[in-house]
């Protein structure tokens, strides 16, 4: 058995916690994935989720431990202008004051249990229309009504030296 | 333009320490917020290059349009980091870098388009063993003076850089107004 390394149970908590709201406030066949390059192979909409830059901040001076400030992606791949509207305002509701920090384990490639460790803490957000250019028909089907939020995590999970 | 607002959040008492605050150390505390304005071009250039596919050294034209304008400096802070107009001329691929995506195609739902004419730079074909390596030079041509084109299908991710910046800023002017704050406290407490 091994476990997820804390970017990857960042975005697999997100990821949980996304489909939970979704089914709990009756969206349905919205799929939520990890990553971007694959939301072009799935039917609209899409919610994509990526873990980027991560800031390591020391929890005293001159101790080791330290918590971790990440920058998150989330992009909507919506079917139409309403929807992507819809969307994001959802999901900004449901993630700006904080998320659940599960640590997953799997067990050849599957997640065999996940334990709640903390809430991650939302500093801070961006939410604006992605890549938006004036006549919309010259792009992708995915690319047309996109959306873009940007999340400032921190994650009061003290971690140590190995 | 990244544009900051400054909202103060709390009781009217903690707005009026950080006023006090900032107005005593001011001159010290507007230089260090337009430092920050630097450095935060900086940051921005620094994730474009980064994943840039181009050989290293050479800055590109989108890192290099990436600048800080200093608008006014009497009695304010006013400055603008990347200017749109500048970004919609010279680098109108700047959404495209910042967000990812498909190339976008010609009128209507037509296939993306094609990359002009040229070869890559690790002619005489791309390494599969060493994937997206190479610069495609437009207009290059072969040694038998041939130059050939491709239609690009998978969707490149974004960069981010602008949202890189305006979180690095915003992180970074909430540290140096505590820490103004905290100067004045101290001082305050010295002299009474």
């Amino acid at each position: 058995m091994a476990n997820y390394g804390v970017s990857r149970n960042i975005e697999a908590s997100l990821i949980d916690y996304l489909n939970e709201k979704l089914e709990e406030y009756n969206w349905r066949n919205v799929n939520v994935i990890k990553g971007f390059k694959r939301a072009y192979d799935l039917d609209l909409p899409v919610i994509a989720v990526m873990v980027d830059e991560t800031t390591h901040k020391r929890v005293g001076i001159g101790g080791n431990e330290t918590y971790r400030e990440v920058l998150l992606h989330i992009y909507i791949f919506a079917k139409s202008d309403g929807q992507r509207l819809d969307l994001k305002d959802f999901v900004v509701d449901i993630v700006k004051g904080s998320l659940p920090y599960y640590e997953y384990t799997i067990e050849h490639g599957k997640v065999v249990s996940k334990n709640y460790v903390c809430q991650m803490f939302v500093n801070d957000i961006i939410d604006r229309k992605a890549y938006a250019i004036d006549d919309i028909s010259n792009l992708d089907v995915h690319d047309r009504y996109r959306h873009y939020i940007g999340l400032y995590l921190s994650i009061p999970r003290v971690e140590g030296v190995r | 333009m990244v544009k900051v607002r400054l909202k103060t959040i709390g009781k009217p008492k903690a707005f009026d320490r950080i006023s006090y605050a900032l107005q005593k150390q001011w001159f010290l505390w507007q230089e260090e917020v337009y430092e920050l304005g630097e450095k935060t071009v900086e940051v921005m250039r620094d994730r474009i290059e980064q994943t840039r596919k181009r050989e290293k050294g050479k800055e590109g034209s989108l890192a290099s349009l990436i600048e800080m304008e200093v608008i006014d400096t009497t009695g304010k802070i006013h400055f603008g980091i990347g200017n749109i107009e500048k970004l919609k001329e010279q680098a109108p691929y700047y959404k495209f870098i910042n967000d990812g995506g498909k190339i976008p195609g010609q009128k209507g739902n037509s296939p993306p388009k094609r990359v002009p004419y040229g070869i890559f730079s690790n002619y005489p074909k791309p390494s599969s063993e060493v994937p997206q390596t190479g610069r495609w030079i437009e207009k290059g041509k072969d040694e038998e003076g041939k130059s050939y084109t491709f239609i690009p299908k998978k969707a490149v991710e974004g960069k981010h850089f602008i949202e890189a910046g305006i979180f690095f800023f915003k992180r970074k002017l909430k540290e140096i107004l505590k820490k103004y704050v905290a100067m004045t406290r101290k001082e305050t407490r010295k002299h009474g």
